[in-house]
């Protein structure tokens, strides 16, 4: 088991691909904190998955984009399941909204969520690690639009692009801490949040051509290549983005 | 997720000092290895050392820049065990030479070594993998030198090569994904092996290397191995075309 003894805080892992990274990480040995913001029935439902494969987990709300929030869900997790190992930035919104349309109160609440928030919850995390004298893995949550077009993106795709620039700064100033940072970048995965591009049949199969593999991923395919980063195995890995997308990314 | 029991893993450059640790590996998680180079007792005598661990090796000789005899030895390989599942190739060199002044001689050596022979052990390996069926997986040694030039140093052919393997790589990737092979590259920073012992040894030069790298060490084989075995396992299944660096963050911050 890879994550054996590690306690990991996913944000967003009430469902999609925050679940499968949470289901993959408890099978690796981890205890699990489950953020989430709105559906506290589905975030219990993974906290009872967790629990059942033996190891332990809670449930904690808390908007990414909220530093109150944020600093509450880390001593929450800190206090009831102890010292965290490993944060998972995977929380993130997608709208899609043509530019020119597009308002400032649209732009600003995803760039909060998906940019801020991501950097909120790390830098709450680094400096917990930090005073307690700790060491501590970041793996960021991006997307395929960190490089690829998609249409009515302008306010999401730079927030993923801006995930990278966030990892490699990070892990100049954390990986001489103790901290190492790293970004995993998904591309088409079968979740709740791409249902509707699963039976769109006028959109589908120009994706899936695109795709090299010619099929979605499972979330759990994100989570098994988060949790290499995220163990000792890795223990030399830092600053890096990988795309995770059945072969999308530079063609 | 990340065990190899029962598939057939090919390792090139597989007694060097990254390649041993890569058949290490391998072996623990479960995979059969054959150990392939230029040097038979070598080669044999790392597959011997692999068996006395409980591993099933075998040893085999090539000279990798020829296409006839890197073919041969990969049907050898997958005639021994009835079949191949992973090719990782370690090989790889690099004759430093000014740019103003290289040979053409050199600069062909190292293309043949580090792209052309990375081409057709690939080729040999997945013409086995697509008759098969069921897929592969291959996983390429790159280089912090397949991104980043060196300032003061004559690199030119190596820094070339090492970044054609990551396009390459790519390419085989889109080419192959039908056939379900998947291929990576692992890039790796200094790696303390035999062949640059020595330059470790000189504490100036040791000093000034860690001083750019956030985290404080050079790499270590098993570091490498770690990186190659999960490119080489299910758990990267939805990563193809790839390249991983391995380096300590020095990619990312220079």
């Amino acid at each position: 088991m890879k994550l054996k003894g590690k306690i990991a805080l996913i944000t967003g892992a009430s469902r999609g691909i925050g679940k499968g990274i949470a289901e993959v990480f408890a099978e690796e040995g981890a205890d699990v904190a489950v953020n989430y913001v709105a559906s506290a029935e589905s975030a219990e439902d993974v906290a009872k998955w967790v629990r059942e494969k033996g190891r332990r987990a809670i449930t904690v709300k808390a908007d990414v984009a909220k530093r109150a929030d944020v600093e509450a869900m880390v001593e929450r997790v800190w206090n009831e399941l102890g010292p965290i190992d490993v944060l998972v930035n995977n929380a993130g919104i997608e709208t899609i909204v043509p530019f020119l349309e597009l308002t400032d109160e649209q732009w600003t609440r995803l760039v909060d969520v998906n940019l801020r928030g991501d950097w909120l919850c790390s830098q709450v995390f680094c400096r917990r690690v930090v005073a307690a004298g700790r060491k501590g893995n970041i793996v960021h949550i991006g997307s395929i639009q960190a490089a690829k077009v998609l249409p009515g993106r302008t306010h999401y795709a730079p927030t993923k692009l801006g995930l990278e620039a966030l990892t490699r700064n990070m892990s100049a100033e954390m990986t001489p801490l103790g901290i190492r940072v790293n970004c995993v970048h998904p591309g088409l995965i079968d979740t709740d949040m791409t249902a509707w591009v699963m039976k769109r049949p006028d959109l589908l199969p120009g994706i899936l051509s695109q795709i090299s593999l010619g099929r979605p991923g499972e979330p759990r395919e994100i989570g098994t290549v988060v949790a290499f980063f995220a163990s000792d195995e890795a223990s030399y890995l830092t600053g890096q983005s990988i795309h995770v997308d059945g072969g999308w990314e530079g063609k | 997720m990340h065990r190899l029991d029962g598939k057939v893993a090919l390792v090139t450059g597989g007694y060097g000092g990254i390649g041993e640790a890569v058949c290490r590996e391998m072996g623990a998680l479960g995979a059969k290895v054959a150990v392939a180079g230029h040097n038979a007792e070598k080669a044999t005598a790392c597959a011997a050392a692999l068996k006395q661990k409980g591993y099933d090796a075998y040893g085999a000789a090539f000279d990798s820049v020829s296409v006839a005899e890197t073919r041969r030895m990969v049907d050898e390989v997958a005639a021994h065990f009835g079949r191949l599942d992973i090719l990782v190739n370690c090989v790889g060199l690099n004759r430093e030479e000014k740019a103003e002044e290289v040979s053409e001689e050199q600069f062909d050596h190292v293309f043949d070594v580090n792209l052309k022979g990375a081409m057709f052990q690939a080729q040999a390996a997945a013409r086995h993998m697509i008759k098969q069926g069921g897929g592969g997986k291959q996983v390429h040694i790159g280089s912090v030198r397949t991104m980043l030039g060196l300032r003061g140093r004559g690199y030119a052919a190596y820094c070339a090569t090492k970044g054609g393997l990551a396009i390459l790589c790519k390419q085989l990737a889109a080419e192959w994904a039908p056939h379900q092979i998947n291929v990576n590259v692992v890039a790796p920073t200094f790696v303390r092996t035999a062949q640059v012992a020595k330059m470790l040894a000189d504490p100036n030069f040791y000093n000034a290397l860690v001083a750019r790298i956030p985290l404080g060490r050079i790499a270590e084989p098993v570091d490498v191995a770690n990186a190659v075995t999960f490119f080489s396992s299910p758990a990267s299944d939805f990563i193809t075309g790839q390249t991983l660096y391995l380096d300590g963050g020095i990619t990312a911050t220079q």
